[in-house]
């Protein structure tokens, strides 16, 4: 209690009676609480849902330009419908590029690299070692299957492109959901619930074409042997880390004092 | 701009996306593990209770006075916080809606106060008398210029202050400081943060309390030496049983203590120290790792871990004359155990049940 504040009141104040008062700290308590949460959730996933158009109409427009401006006369911007039954159709972004099948000397360069990346795995600390290692063995036995199995990897550019897509989207769509389930039980003030949704949301929707264009040229660089491990560091995962990080530092923004 | 450009720009900004979710995570591990050290807690809890005694003294003190000749003042402040005063014979849960289970108000007793069982108090209360908590309670804070008693699993969530002595029933819950002007006395499976007291209690005291017995010391202690007669590494350090040692123990690795050692200087250890029975230890403890006291010793010095103490029956820490500390992450201590000064737990304190070990 603030020590400046002065009493002035002294009643004998009677107990409460009506079904209002007797119920009424629930308005103020848990129930709005959650009140508060549903509502802005709803706002939240009802914006995102009607900006959508504008959101592709961005990527589209974002991922022409960097291909237009990255001289990838290969390079084709694919826009597919994705339906969704009972329910509005759904687009989504992909980058067509044609690619070689790797020959032998590819095969030999990524399983050196996979073999260099486990040996150097080795000088790292305790937390990063296991799982450098783990990647190294996966870029591997991706490598030895694509010689046991020329045909196997049946994937193209666009295909990884898409799912990547396709993944961010629904990821931006479930956002403010997984940020109520996460987020909101822990913080109490809605403005800081709404700026980190969206503070998340257009860090996704901002990266999604970089991203896109980034895989593409990677994969082109270094052949379809590095579609696997790219799509499993720097693919849903990455995503999943991306709105995990963010929401590990929202979740910090310091408050006022509590007492 | 030419390709190249645009290509080294359009990787500089895949970098930078690459890069941004993982600049808050680097800022936190630059940071390292806040930790909340003793001496940086030690001046907000009592500050708090100077501010709470402060505030009674000046705006209550004629409430209090009121409410001894004319029984309980219900009210509130100008900010709407409300507040109960009871006089020297008035009960708290006469004051109460039959089947309350949360109180909200600030309350003040002339006289005792009792909390009734399962009852939640949001404020602070205060005692001219002596308070009582009941079982299940949970109270925030609590000042009392006389006696506090807290009953079995009970909880204080902030601070507790007592003029006199503190008593906490079995599986009671100490979050916060706990001061008290003469003893603080814990049951068994009481869980606590922080402590300070001239002499604080765990657990019931033996009837026979075995204090250390010192028998036939060797008094010169060799430290062991290679086969080629060179001292050793000093990693790791074992003093046999029985010996007197008046030396600075400092290792990187594990310092063992004998049964019925007296060492006179310091222990200091990178990993950690186990002392057996009986040990005297004129000095202090320090280590990295975890620290196990065994039955019957006696460390006049602090304490120290980075992770987890555990202290056997029958050990003090401490004397009356020279109150110390005993602060770790973790403390686990058996009945019996009587510490002098003040008792940290920067993550979980509690009292051992000797009948169920943990």
């Amino acid at each position: 209690m603030n020590t400046e504040e002065t009493i002035q009141v002294i009643a004998t104040a009677p107990p409460p009676r009506s079904l209002y008062q007797r119920h009424q700290h629930l308005l103020h308590g848990r129930l709005a609480q959650f009140l508060g949460a549903l509502l802005i959730v709803s706002s939240l996933s009802a914006l995102l849902w009607h900006l959508l158009p504008l959101i592709y109409r961005f990527w589209n427009h974002s991922l022409g330009q960097l291909i237009t401006n990255l001289a990838l006369e290969d390079a084709r911007l694919i826009t597919s419908t994705i339906i969704v039954p009972a329910w509005s159709n759904l687009e989504a972004a992909a980058i067509s590029l044609p690619l070689t099948p790797p020959n032998l000397a590819d095969l030999a360069s990524h399983m050196t690299g996979a073999g260099l990346l486990y040996l150097l795995a080795g000088y790292l600390h305790a937390p990063f070692r296991a799982p450098l290692r783990l990647l190294a063995v996966f870029h591997g036995a991706c490598v030895l299957f694509s010689l046991a199995l020329p045909d196997g990897l049946a994937y193209s550019v666009e295909d990884h492109t898409r799912t990547l897509s396709i993944f961010t989207q629904g990821l931006l769509l479930l956002l403010p959901a997984v940020m109520a389930c996460t987020h909101y039980i822990v913080e109490r003030s809605n403005e800081r619930r709404i700026l980190a949704t969206l503070l998340i949301a257009t860090y996704l929707i901002a990266a999604l074409p970089i991203k896109l264009l980034a895989h593409a040229l990677l994969i082109q660089a270094a052949s379809n042997l590095a579609m696997p491990t790219l799509f499993l560091v720097f693919g849903p995962a990455f995503d999943i880390l991306a709105v995990t990080a963010l929401y590990a530092w929202a979740v910090t923004w310091r408050h006022g004092p509590q007492y | 701009m030419t390709p190249d450009q645009f290509l080294l720009s359009f990787a500089g900004l895949a970098v930078l996306c690459l890069l941004l979710p993982v600049l808050p995570l680097l800022r936190t591990l630059s940071r390292g593990t806040p930790r909340a050290t003793p001496l940086e807690q030690l001046p907000e809890a009592p500050a708090r209770v100077d501010e709470f005694r402060r505030m009674v003294r000046e705006q209550f003190s004629h409430l209090l006075h009121l409410a001894r000749d004319s029984g309980p003042i219900r009210g509130a402040n100008e900010n709407g916080r409300p507040f109960i005063v009871l006089g020297v014979s008035n009960h708290l849960a006469e004051q109460l809606p039959p089947g309350s289970r949360r109180l909200r108000s600030l309350v003040l007793a002339a006289g005792h106060l009792d909390i009734p069982g399962e009852l939640i108090c949001d404020r602070e209360i205060f005692a001219e008398g002596r308070i009582n908590v009941a079982h299940n309670a949970l109270v925030k804070s609590a000042l009392s210029q006389r006696d506090i008693a807290i009953g079995r699993r009970a909880r204080v969530t902030r601070w507790v202050r007592t003029e006199r002595r503190l008593d906490v029933a079995e599986a009671g819950q100490l979050k916060g400081w706990a001061s008290a002007a003469q003893e603080i006395a814990l049951a068994r499976r009481v869980q606590f943060e922080q402590l300070l007291a001239p002499r604080i209690v765990f657990g019931r005291l033996p009837e026979d309390a075995q204090r250390p017995h010192q028998l036939d010391t060797v008094a010169r202690f060799d430290p062991p030496q290679r086969s080629n007669g060179q001292p050793g590494n000093g990693r790791n350090l074992k003093i046999p049983a029985g010996h007197t040692v008046k030396a600075d123990l400092l290792v990187s690795g594990r310092l063992v203590i004998g049964d019925g050692c007296r060492i006179i200087g310091d222990l200091r250890a990178d990993k950690s120290i186990v002392i057996g029975q009986n040990v005297i230890v004129e000095g202090a403890a320090y280590a990295d790792g975890p620290i196990s006291i065994g039955p019957g010793c006696q460390i006049n010095g602090p304490v120290y871990s980075r992770s987890e103490v555990q202290l056997g029956r029958c050990c003090e820490i401490g004397s009356p004359a020279h109150p110390s500390t005993l602060a770790a992450d973790t403390l686990l201590i058996s009945e019996g155990c009587i510490a002098h000064g003040s008792v940290w737990a920067l993550r979980r304190g509690e009292v051992l049940d000797e009948r169920s070990p943990a």
